[in-house]
């Protein structure tokens, strides 16, 4: 089908680019493999801690902008801010 | 330079000293375009804008008064800056490159891989052999890609010639020939104006030569082997340059090496640009003398060197060096940059410096007599002290050399090291250049020399102009023959010969270390026997191949030259 071709050709067209820009053009294919294995488990690991953490951060973040603009706005009820950030974070590292 | 002659005789209009390149007043108007650091890929700066300026409109007035003014001379040359995210590719490719480099070092080592280098003796107390980065690059990076170089060719290198199959079990250690031969287009040989022909006037009086002659001399000029043939060549090639005497010798590395230290020794300066041919370097630093280094092509550095020398003198003693020698050379092969010829002769005559003009590849290439670089620029061969020039790339021989007033030949004659020791050159090959002189100069009776020329020439305005609209970064000026295309990226070296030979066109590719390590590039050579469908197959060729390796990162405004110009008619 043209559509598979067209992605096939696509797909083709940058992996050589990107063998030719890493120079992984130049090495033998026993190398590559070993080089875009690692590729591949340094991405995993990266993705798999994001998925973990990034959430948590996340919400971190936006407690402590709220914590903030309520600090500034000057009607901040202190305690209650920060027993949610420290319930936030003891939270997190458990999961 | 005799002595006592005055430097005020000269007809050297400017009194003031030379400025970014620039000679006010002069019939020669130079619009060298000069590269600052942080301005863009060609900038002009505010005198040079002034100066083009009043050269459009005078222009136009020295046309109506003069018509036998020469056209004037537009000196454009490029050399756009590498592009920052094609450095920061280029240095990861090393880097990985250097990283499975050490891998495959450390698995040698530890013997957990046999591979055919020459191993390190390790022994203990002794220095390591191998450590060098020239050696590891060799063992890690060349070998790998090394089917891209050394190719044997089993026909004449002319137009179009055949190569023969070889395949690589071993990833380049060792080749083993398939027994077939592919036929490829030939955009490499120094061949530029054609003479690398198996037919034709020039064949055939080397055949005849070889049946009066035999093949070899069997001795030194200084002995017997010194025929008429050479004589009636050094006669020749004298007429042809426009000097007094000229001298010939078999081989053209060795006419730079063996002859520079004949001129320069211990006391002397030599002042060589920073690209000059290793020859050059070589006989430079084997006559003993000071060497210093100006950079490429800019004249006010040289200058600078100059007044340095002249000023301080020696370097412990200050005393003043016996001679002042400047080595330049026509057309830099790696760059494809034309020397500015009038700013240099300038220049030697202000400081009373000596010239040596190494034009190898300008010879009969540039010019519109054929003449070379000192043509080109309309100057008086006599201005140049020293002229040198091979045979090898417009005379379809082999060859150097060495021109000058005759008390100079003389003194070569006596002295040169090739001409004592060195066998002399081959009669067959003088019969070679001779005839390809004549054809040259046009005194066979036919205009094929001027064909050829014009042919040449033409070739490469629409060669450059065509690449320059495709996007490709090119080196060099727009009427040198030598096109290198730049590839940057290590691993597109060996992609663009491989990807450009299985299409059909033969090219060469250089990297590291002729060039600098992440300036790699594909040299053009164009040639008078290249028509221009070949020429365009040749251009569809690189095009295709650009872009599947995504090679065209210019990004400055296209040049506004092209084989119609006005002053490349009028030549």
């Amino acid at each position: 089908m043209a559509i598979i071709r067209r992605c096939w050709a696509f797909l083709e067209f940058w992996y050589y680019q990107y063998l030719l820009h890493t120079a992984l053009y130049m090495l033998e294919s026993w190398e590559r493999t070993l080089f875009n294995s690692l590729l591949v488990a340094v991405f995993a690991m990266a993705s798999y801690s994001l998925y973990l953490y990034l959430p948590g951060h996340v919400m971190m973040l936006v407690h402590f902008v709220d914590f903030l603009c309520n600090f500034i706005t000057g009607s901040f009820n202190p305690t209650s801010a920060l027993e949610q950030t420290a319930t936030t974070a003891a939270v997190n590292p458990a999961s | 330079m005799e002595k006592g002659e005055r430097l005020d005789k000269n007809e050297n209009k400017n009194n003031c000293s030379l400025r970014n390149g620039l000679i006010p007043n002069s019939n020669y108007q130079n619009h060298y375009l000069s590269r600052e650091k942080g301005d863009g890929p060609f900038v002009l700066t505010h005198e040079e804008q002034a100066l083009k300026a009043s050269a459009a409109t005078s222009d136009h007035d020295e046309n109506v008064d003069s018509s036998e003014e020469e056209p004037q001379h537009e000196i454009v040359e490029f050399f756009e800056e590498t592009p920052l995210w094609v450095a920061i590719l280029t240095y990861l490719g090393y880097a990985i490159l250097i990283l499975f480099g050490h891998f495959r070092d450390v698995l040698r080592n530890w013997k957990l891989e046999k591979a055919p280098v020459a191993a390190e003796p390790n022994k203990e107390g002794w220095v390591p052999l191998y450590q060098s980065f020239e050696s590891f690059y060799t063992r890690n990076l060349y070998m790998r890609i090394r089917d891209c170089w050394n190719r044997p060719i089993c026909s004449v290198p002319g137009a179009e010639f055949n190569l023969m199959d070889r395949e690589t079990p071993d990833h380049g250690w060792t080749f083993k020939f398939t027994g077939g031969t592919t036929k490829a287009m030939n955009m490499g040989s120094y061949n530029y104006l054609g003479f690398a022909q198996t037919e034709g006037l020039c064949a055939d009086a080397a055949v005849e030569a070889t049946h009066k002659y035999g093949c070899g001399m069997c001795s030194s000029r200084h002995e017997l082997g010194n025929m008429d043939i050479h004589t009636e060549l050094e006669e020749l090639l004298a007429n042809f340059l426009g000097v007094e005497d000229c001298m010939t010798f078999g081989m053209g590395f060795a006419t730079n090496s063996m002859n520079i230290p004949i001129f320069v020794n211990k006391g002397c300066l030599v002042l060589s640009d920073e690209l000059n041919h290793a020859s050059l370097v070589l006989g430079a630093r084997l006559s003993g003398a000071t060497i210093k280094v100006f950079k490429h092509g800019d004249v006010a550095d040289l200058e600078q060197k100059l007044r340095d020398a002249v000023i301080y003198g020696q370097a412990r003693t200050h005393r003043p060096y016996r001679k002042i020698l400047i080595l330049v050379e026509g057309i830099y092969s790696m760059e494809g940059s034309i020397v500015m010829l009038p700013e240099v002769i300038a220049l030697k005559k202000k400081y009373k410096a000596y010239l040596f003009l190494d034009e190898a590849h300008s010879i009969g290439a540039l010019g519109p007599n054929g003449r070379g670089v000192v043509d080109y620029f309309g100057c008086d061969p006599k201005d140049v002290d020293i002229l040198m020039g091979t045979f090898t790339k417009s005379f379809g021989a082999a060859g150097g050399y060495i021109a000058g007033t005759k008390t100079l030949v003389d003194y070569v004659r006596h002295r040169s090291h090739s001409a004592c020791y060195a066998t002399s050159m081959p009669a067959p090959v003088a019969q070679q250049i001779i005839t390809s002189t004549k054809i040259i100069m046009g005194l066979d009776g036919t205009d094929d020399g001027s064909k050829r020329r014009g042919q040449l020439a033409w070739n490469c305005r629409y060669f450059r102009r065509r690449l320059h609209e495709m996007g490709f970064i090119i080196f060099g000026n727009k009427d040198s023959p030598v096109v290198p295309v730049l590839l940057y990226c290590p691993a597109k070296i060996a992609a663009f010969s491989r990807e450009c030979l299985q299409r059909g066109l033969a090219t060469v590719v250089v990297g590291f270390p002729a060039t600098p390590i992440i300036e790699s590039r594909a040299r053009f050579c164009l040639s008078a026997s290249h028509t221009k469908e070949m020429i365009d197959k040749a251009l569809a060729i690189i095009d295709e191949v650009g872009d599947r390796l995504s090679l065209k990162y210019s990004s400055m405004p296209v040049p506004q030259f092209s084989e119609k110009d006005e002053d490349f008619k009028k030549r």
